[in-house]
């Protein structure tokens, strides 16, 4: 069956067919290739940890002190854990400093009463622009927790003012829903002792839904019960352990978590703070950053380090609405950022960043969206025309799935080999079969969420988050229920 | 076939785990003399290569009596082979056999054995091996070796100048003539002249101010620097004049330095001198400037009172700023 159309929109079809094929065999190819330059890059790091590393930095009276900061909006379910978890962290010297954004629920009612805190002068140098700041209360328990109340003003907003009343040059963002490994903040500060030329370092992040947690601290690190997070689990491992480790390498790894993230106070005020205009700030800071070591080579090879080291976890969506919210937000986040830095793209000017980095994020991350999407208007298309056959159209959408399910696969496979194999052989045969079955619908749906990400930002002007809804961490005592049942 | 390995390598971590726990259960029975040196060498042998790793994680985490004790179970039960072993890896191809064997060495054998090829080891062609060899001569804590690991590891540009000040730091107060004759070498390093400087600002070591002094005129800025700074941690009087001197130099680097040294002398002069840094053109001496203002008690914060009124707005600003924090510190 066919039916007749200009020649010229033939050819074009035509052409348009061919475009996405290399488009998207290029663009596996590229992540295939990330992944395995990040492979090689976590041996490397792994090689270069001494024994008693960790020890020497804890003990030794030259590790840089760290302010922790958490921003906290409506986050009842997570604050107390997430407080104890980073107070009871393996670290010389550091402070935690939750920004309480206006919540309107009982954080901050959490916050006082677990804690002890009582109002407190606290003098700083007010250098950003924030949303006022109503009370700073300290701790009768612990002398290096301090809550920062202010109105809302949104993550970066609370960031700004954390950062403002920190007292020690690195800072450390976390979001209110991470829980830190023990001796994280030590694996994170070692690029900064190694080199002076470090001004940030981003970690890796792993979903901490499936994972045990008593009064802060990590019982056990099982895999997500659902398999909405099992997706999800995946995509961090391809996209945190291996794919921003090899961009990374490249010196265009464009977007350090906000989750999970050291700075340099001073670089952080130099940049002006995170934007709070963005739609996220992590990936705009880290733009910006890239921006400035790059307007100021006279400083040095000033550089952003990846430590592929999972310190982190942070928990993911797990009902398709929030993930919606997230990967529309996440979308939207990538293209506003990329269209304000759009000076960057290929400009040699900006080395890596401006030569690969910026152009990768844009032409892979926010348009395989829509080539996708494009893909799925086309093939009917090309079928009513006479361009292909049902069977070439088929076989075009299993090569896409193949592809996927490779790099998907891959990514799973390859962490077998490092030293984060999984250690229940079932979690692997469901961690394959995530890599499998995620190209079944969950891709989809993804892509679908990003389209109406890029819909929403340039069509709507969208900036607010969006549908969020926080399950909390599992007790030792959900456990026993879980073993019970089973 | 990723599966069967992986099933294969959940079973050998495991049985690796179990066998050390097991060998570090016996080491510890042997101590507590509950386990005769016949039956742990027996013990040693059937887990032959997992004694080094052990004793290392058991030595590390203990305190230095116990430390000289687990040093003596290799000769105690005649596995001397462990050690011959290890110093036979010191020559391996692959760097990372070589760096394990420079970090496990001081754990299993007497400094009279390992000395010499850990001071060998700071030869190597990779940095890190070199490393893992300072640290661990750090460890035997001979001073002797303090001059070799300079002159290797003080190289210019090689990594943060940090790593090394704290691996000198880990050398008792033997080191300190060693410390101070380096500074009177002519061939010592620039970057080994800065280490040494810190080192001895950090030790405290006031007999050294003679010395130090001599470095506050230096062609290289970041050896005057650290200078300033290391005269300033000695809380000595007679770093003082010097100190003053820092405020009045051509560089922004030193007068910040300087002027946050001189915190710790509550002095007219002091005070003085930092009323006039409050107006410097550089931000940062100001800043110290008026910190270190607020540090000084009463009569510093005199005078950021009189700053309060002073034409310059900044002067003014961080005057206030300061004085709001030590309010506070005091009220507290």
């Amino acid at each position: 069956m066919s039916i007749a159309f200009d020649p010229f929109v033939i050819t074009l079809a035509k052409f348009l067919i061919e475009a996405i094929l290399v488009y998207f065999l290029l663009m596996h190819g590229i992540y295939f290739l990330l992944i395995i330059l990040g492979a090689w890059e976590q041996k490397k790091y792994h090689q270069g940890i001494h024994f008693g590393e960790f020890k020497r930095i804890s003990e030794s009276s030259l590790t840089l002190p760290i302010s922790i900061v958490i921003s906290a909006y409506n986050e009842e379910k997570m604050i107390i854990d997430t407080v104890l978890n980073s107070l009871s962290l393996r670290y010389p010297q550091f402070e935690v400093i939750v920004v309480n954004d206006g919540s309107e629920d009982t954080t901050l009612g959490l916050l006082i009463e677990r804690f002890k805190m009582f109002p407190a002068e606290h003098v700083y140098s007010k250098r950003l622009q924030t949303k006022p700041v109503h009370n700073v209360y300290r701790s009768e328990e612990y002398s290096n927790l301090l809550v920062v109340d202010k109105d809302n003003g949104r993550r970066a907003d609370a960031n700004n003012a954390g950062v403002e009343h920190a007292r020690y040059p690195i800072i450390c963002q976390i979001d209110a829903d991470c829980v830190l490994e023990e001796d994280a903040l030590l694996r994170m500060i070692r690029p900064f002792l190694d080199d002076q030329y470090v001004v940030a370092a981003t970690g890796m992040i792993r979903p901490s839904n499936g994972l045990i947690v008593h009064d802060g601290k990590i019982i056990s690190r099982g895999l997500p019960k659902n398999w909405l997070p099992m997706f999800q689990y995946v995509e961090y491992l391809r996209a945190f352990q291996w794919a921003r480790a090899g961009l990374s390498k490249l010196n265009s790894m464009l977007c350090m978590s906000g989750a999970y993230t050291l700075v340099r106070k001073d670089i952080f005020l130099k940049v002006g703070g995170a934007n709070l205009n963005a739609v996220v700030d992590d990936f705009e800071l880290t733009v910006s950053i890239h921006r400035y070591i790059q307007n100021h080579k006279e400083l040095g090879p000033l550089r952003i380090a990846y430590v592929p080291d999972p310190g982190c976890y942070s928990e993911v969506p797990e009902t398709w609405k929030a993930l919606n919210s997230q990967r529309n937000f996440w979308q939207r986040a990538i293209l506003q950022s990329l269209i304000w830095n759009r000076d960057m793209m290929f400009n040699p000017r900006y080395r890596m960043v401006g030569m690969f980095g910026v152009p990768f994020f844009f032409i892979f991350e926010v348009l395989s969206a829509l080539v996708e999407g494009l893909t799925i208007l086309l093939a009917p298309f090309a079928y009513f025309v006479g361009l292909a056959s049902l069977t070439d159209i088929a076989l075009f959408f299993i090569f896409g799935v193949v592809l996927g399910v490779v790099v998907s696969v891959s990514a799973v496979l390859l962490q077998e080999f490092s030293r984060y194999r999984q250690d229940k052989t079932s979690s692997l045969i469901r961690l394959l079969m995530t890599g499998f079955f995620e190209q079944f619908g969950y891709h989809q749906f993804h892509t679908y969420s990003r389209i109406m990400g890029i819909y929403d930002l340039l069509i709507k002007g969208k900036i607010a988050y969006g549908y969020r809804v926080r399950t909390g961490y599992l007790s030792p005592l959900d456990n026993i229920k879980i073993k019970d049942r089973v | 076939m990723v599966i069967f390995y992986n099933l294969y390598a959940n079973h050998r971590q495991k049985k690796i785990a179990l066998s050390r726990e097991w060998l570090k259960n016996c080491i510890e029975s042997y101590l507590s003399s509950n386990l005769s040196a016949f039956a742990l060498e027996k013990l040693i042998l059937s887990q032959r290569g997992e004694l080094v790793g052990v004793l290392a994680q058991m030595s590390a985490s203990v305190n230095p009596e116990y430390q000289a004790r687990l040093l003596a179970v290799i000769p105690e039960c005649h596995c001397e082979f462990v050690i011959s072993d290890e110093l036979e890896r010191l020559n391996s191809r692959h760097w990372l056999n070589r760096l394990n064997a420079m970090s496990y060495l001081p754990f299993i054998a007497p400094a009279s054995i390992t000395t010499q090829p850990l001071l060998r080891g700071l030869k190597d062609e990779y940095l890190d091996v070199r490393l893992a060899a300072a640290l661990s001569l750090s460890k035997l804590d001979d001073p002797a070796s303090i001059r070799p690991i300079l002159s290797s590891l003080a190289l210019q540009g090689s990594w943060p100048i940090e790593r090394l000040i704290e691996i000198i730091l880990r050398f008792d107060d033997r080191a300190i003539p060693i410390l101070v004759q380096y500074l009177s070498d002519p061939l010592a390093s620039e970057s080994g002249i800065q280490v040494v400087i810190a080192v001895l600002g950090h030790k405290r070591v006031g007999s050294s101010i003679t010395v130090l002094t001599q470095f506050i005129s230096h062609t290289n800025l970041e050896i005057r620097v650290e200078d300033y700074r290391a005269l300033g941690r000695m809380r000595d009087a007679r770093a003082l004049p010097m100190l003053l001197g820092g405020m009045l130099d051509d560089q922004w680097e030193v007068r910040a330095v300087s002027a946050k040294a001189l915190k710790y002398f509550p002095k007219a002069v002091v005070i003085n001198a930092l009323r006039g840094g409050l107006t410097d053109q550089v931000w940062w001496v100001r800043f110290n400037c008026a910190s270190s203002l607020g540090a000084l008690g009463i009569n510093g914060r005199e005078a950021l009172l009189h700053s309060l009124q002073s034409p310059d707005r900044f002067a003014r600003e961080i005057s206030q700023m300061i004085l709001d924090r030590s309010y506070t510190k005091v009220d507290a």
